[in-house]
């Protein structure tokens, strides 16, 4: 439980594939215009992660080396495409808003750069919670963007009316206000960390 | 060469794992996708016959030359002693999102184009969305198959365009024959 946490915290302060790595962009900026879409995306890519992760882990002995990329991009490959289905399904309204950056999460930089970078050469439990810790950072980090954007660009928080009264700010529902939202975040998130690291 | 079998013999042995996988889950998931396709359409044929009683599939997608046809059904609507039939076409076609405009377009026994219904599109609000509204799509009524004529709308060019080219579609299937 304490490796959990230990990791969990350098995921979300040291190693935010979001505000820290700027990995992952374009989902990053193309899925956040609401809260509900974040988190829908956010859960997409910690499943991915998991458990290619783990599978990455499990066969890392047999996988020849020259072929290890094609079987860990058809290992992710098979997990977004039954993600795809499944939200398809079950909650085909989010499927209709996530559109394109669903089926591009198999090439989400940030989920093979951790099935070459880790688990590639770590066990399987260590590997698992990589997946669910780096996943469960860059889920919050969407959060916190789509929470900001649909707030600002809407008065709204999860569709309920927050700021009844003034104008909202339509920008920032738009790629333009994606960009100037992470860029603000970006900038506040890094002062904020290198000012607890002066603190020691 | 050991080297180059063992790398083509994991590759494949991971692409026959993971097919299998899918497969498995769209087995799964597939049924219940299709039955809440099926209500939907049904649910969308009611609000344009809400007397519908019979309402059969005769087409899908792979009898269609176009691809913006995805189903053409056969709706029986009773008329006093008497039953109409109507031909509905589900269509698709792209318009200024790309996620697509789903439209119904009905036809009478005699190719007259009688009705049409805005399923589903994400068009923009206050633009586009005008093909969702009964002054656009009562031009279209009345007119036959083969035949139809009506203006795009200036602003909304690639919203009207969309359903133009979904009228045409259908337009010309009915004409190649449905029965």
């Amino acid at each position: 439980m304490n490796y959990f946490i230990t990791r969990l915290k350098t995921a979300v302060f040291d190693e935010n594939p979001t505000f820290v790595s700027f990995l992952a962009l374009c989902p990053t900026l193309g899925t956040t215009s609401s809260v509900a879409s974040a988190f829908w995306m956010g859960i997409s890519v910690i499943f991915v992660l998991t458990l290619s992760n783990i599978i990455v882990s499990m066969i890392r002995k047999v996988v020849p080396n020259e072929v290890r990329i094609p079987v860990y991009i058809t290992i992710i490959a098979t997990f977004v495409t039954i993600t795809e289905m499944v939200l398809r399904t079950y909650v085909p309204t989010i499927y209709d808003q996530l559109g394109i950056f669903l089926p591009l999460i198999v090439v989400n930089c940030l989920i093979l750069g951790r099935a070459e970078a880790f688990a590639s050469s770590n066990t399987v439990g260590k590997s698992a919670v990589d997946g669910l810790t780096m996943g469960a950072a860059f889920a919050l980090s969407l959060l916190v963007l789509g929470a900001v954007r649909e707030l600002i660009g809407t008065g709204k928080l999860f569709g309920e009316t927050i700021f009844g009264g003034s104008e909202p700010m339509e920008l920032f529902t738009t790629p333009t206000g994606a960009f100037i939202a992470f860029g603000i975040l970006a900038w506040i998130f890094n002062e904020v960390r290198a000012k607890s690291k002066r603190r020691g | 060469m050991v080297k180059i079998v063992k790398s083509t013999f994991v590759l494949t042995l991971a692409t026959i794992i993971c097919t299998g996988l899918i497969t498995v889950v769209y087995t799964t998931t597939n049924p219940v996708l299709e039955a809440r396709t099926k209500i939907e359409t049904d649910t969308a044929i009611k609000t344009l016959y809400p007397n519908a009683q019979n309402i059969e599939i005769i087409k899908t997608s792979k009898d269609f030359t176009k691809p913006s046809l995805i189903n053409l059904f056969k709706v029986d609507v009773p008329a006093g002693d008497k039953s109409e039939i109507y031909f509905v076409y589900q269509t698709k076609t792209i318009g200024k999102n790309s996620s697509g405009i789903e439209l119904l377009i009905s036809y009478k026994e005699d190719g007259t184009l009688q009705n049409m219904d805005v399923i589903k599109s994400y068009e923009t609000t206050g633009i586009g969305d005008v093909i969702d509204t009964p002054d656009y799509q009562k031009a279209f009524y009345g007119q036959k198959a083969g035949k139809v004529s009506v203006d795009t709308i200036t602003g909304a060019t690639m919203s009207t365009s969309a359903v133009n080219q979904a009228v045409a579609d259908s337009s010309a299937d009915f004409l190649q024959g449905v029965k």
